[in-house]
């Protein structure tokens, strides 16, 4: 299975009434390959609960159940007052890389991130997350028998 | 009035027949709702707008900064 974490930047921009900026809309259409990737290669989208609990300012009661059930949202740091955003990312991921086969941290602003020198954890910024994942659905498209998640693999870890 | 209880993301192609036609589609993605009070399954197509659009279908998000 594929994790997925994005970061805080990718889902200010999903909960932004209005998106005009190119790298919002870079942002928010990365986040919709993720979620088509959880039907379509059995992906799994993560936050750590110190991201969601910002995100969950901006939603009402039906799109928190929604959010809440979509998305696996980890708890271990909860309420833990060493742990800042940043560090539950790096925490959480960490932990899930050891179960997974590839962590991709889809964000811009990475360097914050400070993230484990594991190789099975990839950052990514929307663009090259966008452009990997439809470059694999063109091979698919053209005939290539392959493993979707197989590919994700491949082409994210090499 | 309903309340949305859960979600689920899925590849019309994947859904049975008989959905497919409800939806008039046979690819793309679609939520599959469960909403109460009388638990109810619901097949929603998620349109050009995507995932965000479809939370924006919900409500319009809060004007709150969460810099």
């Amino acid at each position: 299975m594929v994790t997925i974490i994005p970061c805080l930047e990718v889902m200010k921009s999903v909960t932004d009434n209005n998106i005009d900026s190119a790298p919002s809309k870079l942002r928010v259409e990365a986040f919709q390959l993720a979620n088509e990737l959880i039907a379509e290669a059995d992906a799994k989208i993560l936050m750590p609960s110190q991201l969601y609990d910002k995100i969950a300012l901006r939603l009402n009661a039906e799109q928190k159940n929604a959010f809440e059930t979509l998305y696996t949202i980890d708890k271990s740091t909860q309420a833990v007052a060493t742990y800042d955003l940043y560090r539950a990312t790096k925490l959480v991921a960490d932990a899930e890389s050891k179960a997974r086969p590839i962590v991709i941290i889809l964000g811009e602003n990475i360097d914050s991130y400070a993230i484990p020198t594991n190789y099975k954890i990839k950052v990514v910024k929307p663009q090259e997350f966008i452009d990997k994942i439809k470059c694999i659905r063109e091979l698919k498209k053209k005939g290539n028998m392959f493993d979707m998640r197989e590919a994700i693999v491949f082409s994210f870890l090499g | 009035m309903t309340t949305l209880k859960s979600a689920r993301i899925a590849r019309i192609e994947n859904l049975p027949k008989e959905d497919q036609e409800a939806l008039g589609k046979t690819e793309g993605f679609a939520i599959i709702e469960i909403r109460n009070s009388e638990p109810k399954e619901e097949i929603k197509l998620i349109g050009e707008d995507g995932i965000r659009g479809y939370f924006l279908s919900l409500g319009r998000f809060a004007e709150v900064d969460i810099s």
